[in-house]
This record gives C-alpha cells, structure tokens and sequence, in this order.
C-alpha cells in the first residue's frame, strides 16, 4: 500500500472501557501530512485531540486502525521496535511544570534520552556536555543554567528545556501537546517563534494539539478540527477560517473573542455542553447542540469533500452537495 | 466628579524570608457607576493582588497595604473597620474568583450556597432566602430544579454559573472577576461571557474584570488599564489602549498575540522576562525589554501623566511626544 506524506493515520481508533460501556476517544479518524509541514489538530477540552496524539506516538495502544510512518505500519511494531522509533517521533508536552521531573537539572533532562537510546555511553561525559550545550543553544537556553533545577526556571524557560530534550534525538515528526497555553502572552510568542525557526532548520514536521484557534491559524498547513472523538472537518486554514462549513466550526471560530474594538462579533452562541463520548450513537456527535439539526442527523456521516481539499463531515452539507450535482 | 471606585497611590508589599516583594507600586485606578473595566497583565503583574486588596483579603502577614487609599463611595476601605469591611464584602463589592472548581464548597448543596450568602447579607428568613437562590439560579440559565445537586454534578461552565449567581446574590455595586473564564472552553466562555453582559445590563453593575486575554477585554470593556510588574502603565478607553496605543508594553503584547483576522508569518514577541519583584528599581521596570528605552529610562521612575481626555499612560517617549504634539499645535 502507497503511504501519503511521511506520516499517515488510516481509521485510527481508541477505545477505553468504562464501567458504562466503550469510550470512543479516537473513533475513525485518517489523515496525512506532509514532510516539513505542520498538521493543528484544533477542539476543546475531552475531544480526544491528546489521546490521538499519544495514540499515534504508540504511547498508548490504539484499538484498531494503521499508523504509516516512513513506508511501514508501526501498530505492527513490537516493544523494542518502538523503543527504536522513539529517536524518530517525539513529544511537547503542554505543562512544563509537571512534564519535568524536579529532582533533574537541565543537563540530566536533556541527556537522558541521549544515553537511553544509546547514542551516547553515560560515562561519556565530554560528548554529553558538548551535546548538551548545543541543545540549549539551539532553544536558545542561556548555557548558565545547565545545572539548574525545574523550579529555578520560569515557564518559558522550562518549555525550552522540553523542546531540547524532545529534540535532542533529531527526530522527524514532533506531536506538540498544547505546548504553548500554560505560557503568558509574551512568552508564548517567543516559544511559538522559536519552533516555526526549529522546524525551517531542522525539516521538522509537527502534529500541533491545541485549543486556541488563533495559535493554529498562525502555524498550520493544514487543520483538522475534532468534535467528541471525531474528525468533523478538515481544510487549508484560510479555507477554513474563511468559509467554514461544518456548524460546530462555524460556532467555534465565532466564538474567539477578537483583540479589536471596532470589530463587533457576531456570535452564534452554541447551548449546552460537550456531552461524555461514552456509548455514542452512530449519528452525528454534534447533533443534540446542532441549530441546524435535522432527524436525518441520526443517520452514520461519511466524510465528502466540498470543495478540492476541504473535507466536511455533515450530513446538511452532503445534502446541499448532492442538491447541486 | 466622584467616582464610584477610586484607588490611589497603592503601595502593596510582601515581606517573605526571601526579602520583600514589591507587588503592587503607587497604582491608581478609578471605576465608575455600570462601566466595565478590564485589568489586563501577565502572571506576576499584581492583578490578584490588587482585586484582593479592594476587598481587603490580602493575607497579613506576609502581606501588608502599605500607602495609598482605596475610596469606595466616599469612604475609604483601608481604614473601615472589620465589621465594617464585612458589610461591603459580598454586599457592595463581590468577587469572582478564577477556578470555579475550587471557589464552591464541594459537600454543600448548590442551592443552599446561594441561599447561604442571602441569608447572610440580607438577614432574611431561610424560605426567602431560599426562594430568591432559586430565581438567581434561573436568572445564570441554570434551572431550579438542579439548585440540590451538588457541585461535582456541574460542568466547569455550569460551576461558574453558580459562583457568578453567588456574586450577583445581594446585587452588587461593584462586581471584580478575577479571569472567569481562563479555564473555560472557548464555546463555553462565550456562553458566559454573553451571561454576564446581558446581566450587567439588567442589574448596571459596575465590574472590574481581571484577564490576560486582551479579546476578552475588547469584547467586554468600556476602559482598559495596563498593569507590569505592579504598576498601571496605561489607562484610558478600548479605543485609546488598542488604537492610539502609547505605552512600548502595551504596543507589545499587542503584537505578541496571534490573531485570527490577521496574517502575520512572525509573532512580535517582547524579548526578556518581568523583572525580579523583589528589588526595588529606580527607573521604568520595562527599560529592560523596551525597544524605546533612552537613558533617562534607567534612570529615573516615570510619572502616570494624562495625555488628554482622561488616556493616562507612564513613560518617558509617549511623554517626549505628547508634549512635542502640544507644541506643535
């Protein structure tokens, strides 16, 4: 089988059982991306969008479905297979606080996937130190703090120490965990800077998690947005900022208070919440908060293509589709 | 004119183990009758600690108000007395805090935490008091029959809901919410964020609405005020702060956010961090990371100078320029 781009995910799926039945985290989701390119996956809290990025990562067990990287299915991997495609994919996490262990300085973080990999011998201590420093310049770590503690660091700081340490290995494809919310303004610009320079020198190709529609907009090629589990639309981003098409996008990017007075928005307030993906129905997930629902919404949605790259999956627009061809 | 909420010249420090930390530096700030205004800084700027000091809640020790006054309706809230304090807070003045998660009492039904604050304030009999919980509990779009469930039977949405309801309980004159809707999702925040416009329509409650999230602020506000490291930099209208745009910081977290309506390849970041809160500076504690900054910046503490109807800002260029502007014309 020919594989799209340099990671492709064919029905991707990622049950966890519950007391009340199958949660469907991940439920059928495919899509590729490009070499060098930045794929957002864009949706609010509980839609599954961290689970699919751990799922693709194999750091936890997808239920079913392929995952194709470098031409070979790495659901087919074994442990130590894994553990050697590691080196090659990695991960941001979102909280720097919580994704450093505190009892480690800068040095020790940055080394231990170095010398779990074996790429370089622990007693190795020249080549760690020179690897090390180089890392930290690269993210733009003041050499100073090599032997200072988490704690010791601000948020920004700290978040430049994930990225080195997820970068140390020289990987191909990086899954960015939110890694930018829990940073101020201000900072949060200097990190999402220094990632766009990262991935032009280093030909990184990123899987961006996040909420912030804005923040996508700024780094994707490409956006998906996830609704319960589900992948409801797909699009270039100023296709999708521009005309989106599936109601939940449509209320999400209205939603996004805009920094400028004279800009008055018109909201279409979505009512009620994000109900729990356990046990769903086959219809369509976003029905019950749907302005738009119609009984045909009951029905199982297959995704189309509105227009050449922009894929939608709603049954009022497949309607509309059919109505003009 | 009076205003309904004047702080000036609030001095607020910290004296911990580690030294003192300076939170808050001769700020001035003013809210009139059913305006909305934003207060708008980042992590360590001393937005909590200033809406904490309005309702007298800093913890002493560490804490201690140092200067200034804080005048509510004429009477200053520093000098009011403990019992006298207790009759504004909740009553005049309430809050909302940032985690509604946290702020509700876990193992005490929703309803009677409503009911709770009523009774309190209002010295009304139990079945008024629950009566009029119920009528708060619609009035958020919540419906009363849920008002005997308990707060982990809520949604983070619906859980802020009812703090907003257990603010809004007495019908406040002020009203400070510290970042409502920082843990919400985008949806949800709107859904709040359209409760408590519509609310502050139907009760004219004057409301200081703490956020780093300056869409928020120009969706929401009538005036801004800028805080950095525990001054306010820039005070004036939505219009003054995001379209004649003085002070270099504001200029700058303007710049940083990335906005959906714009397309920009590379975010402005301001380079650098806040300054350590616990040395006392002599000059602007943005020289350091202002791309402006003269000699005289590090050398001297600017002035917060109005600069023409009631647009306020502190620094040495937009002084320079006012002035050069007055001349002029």
């Amino acid at each position: 089988m020919k594989q799209n781009g340099l990671l492709e995910v064919r029905n991707l799926k990622k049950y966890f059982d519950t007391p009340r039945g199958p949660l469907q985290a991940v439920d059928n989701i495919s899509f590729s991306i490009e070499k060098g390119k930045t794929l957002g996956v864009v949706g609010e809290s509980g839609c599954g969008k961290s689970t699919l990025g751990r799922t693709i990562l194999r750091l936890q067990e997808p239920t079913s479905g392929e995952i194709w990287f470098n031409g070979e299915d790495i659901v087919k991997y074994d442990k130590k297979q894994v553990k050697a495609l590691r080196s090659k994919m990695q991960i941001i996490f979102q909280d720097p606080y919580s994704s450093l262990n505190p009892r480690m300085t800068v040095s020790q973080a940055i080394e231990a996937p170095l010398v779990l990999q074996g790429i370089y011998r622990k007693n190795d201590k020249q080549g760690l130190q020179k690897k090390v420093g180089d890392m930290m310049d690269l993210v733009g770590l003041a050499r100073r703090f090599a032997n200072s503690y988490p704690h010791e660091l601000d948020g920004g700081r700290r978040q430049r120490i994930g990225i080195a340490r997820a970068l140390a290995l020289n990987p191909e494809f990086v899954v960015c965990d939110e890694p930018v919310s829990a940073l101020d303004v201000s900072i949060q610009a200097q990190v999402l800077n220094l990632m766009q320079d990262l991935q032009e020198q280093m030909g990184l190709t990123y899987l961006f998690i996040t909420h912030d529609l804005s923040v996508v907009k700024h780094l994707s090629d490409d956006i998906v947005v996830m609704y319960l589990g589900q992948l409801v639309e797909r699009a270039k981003p100023q296709e999708l900022f521009r005309r989106p098409l599936h109601p939940y996008t449509q209320a999400l990017l209205s939603a996004i208070p805009i920094p400028d007075p004279d800009i008055k928005m018109e909201r279409e307030i979505l009512r009620g919440e994000l109900s729990s993906p356990i046990n769903m129905g086959e219809g369509c997930r976003f029905a019950k908060r749907c302005p738009h629902a119609k009984p045909e919404c009951a029905r199982p949605i297959q995704e189309t293509e509105a227009s050449p790259g922009h894929y939608v999956s709603c049954h009022l627009l497949c309607a509309d589709q059919r109505a003009k061809s | 004119m009076s205003h309904l909420l004047e702080i000036k010249d609030l001095q607020v420090r910290y004296h911990t183990e580690d030294g003192t930390v300076y939170a808050l530096n001769h700020v001035d700030l003013e809210l009139d009758d059913g305006e909305t205004l934003g207060l708008v800084g980042e992590t360590g700027a001393g937005k909590t600690t200033l809406a904490k000091s309005i309702m007298r809640l800093i913890p002493n020790p560490p804490g201690k108000i140092e200067g200034g006054t804080i005048e509510f309706d004429g009477k200053n809230l520093l000098m009011a007395s403990d019992s006298e304090i207790r009759a504004v807070r909740g009553n005049q003045i309430s809050m909302i805090f940032q985690d509604p998660m946290s702020s509700l009492n876990p193992v005490m039904r929703v309803g009677d935490q409503i009911a709770e604050v009523i009774g309190v304030h209002e010295k009304c009999p139990k079945e008024e008091a629950k009566r009029k919980a119920l009528e708060m509990l619609e009035t958020v779009g919540i419906p009363a029959e849920r008002a005997s469930d308990f707060p982990h039977q809520f949604s983070g949405g619906m859980k802020q809901r009812v703090v907003i309801a257990i603010a809004l309980a007495c019908n406040p004159r002020v009203l400070i919410a510290d970042e409502p809707t920082t843990a919400l999702d985008v949806t949800i925040q709107a859904q709040v964020l359209e409760m408590m416009r519509r609310l502050r329509d139907k009760y004219h409650t004057a409301t200081l609405l703490i956020t780093h999230d300056l869409g928020v602020v120009a969706q929401m506000c009538e005036k801004v005020a800028i805080i950095y490291a525990g001054e306010v930099v820039e005070f004036g209208t939505v219009h003054d702060i995001y379209k004649q745009t003085l002070h270099p910081y504001t200029e700058g977290l303007l710049g940083a956010i990335p906005q959906v309506h714009l397309n920009v390849r590379r975010l402005s970041p301001i380079d650098g961090l806040m300054p350590d809160p616990t040395v006392q500076r002599t000059g602007c504690p943005f020289a350091d990371r202002c791309k402006y900054a003269f000699e005289r910046c590090s050398r001297e503490h600017p002035q917060f100078i109005s600069v023409g109807n009631n647009h306020k800002v502190r620094c040495f260029k937009a002084e320079r320029e006012w002035e050069k502007g007055a001349k002029e014309s």
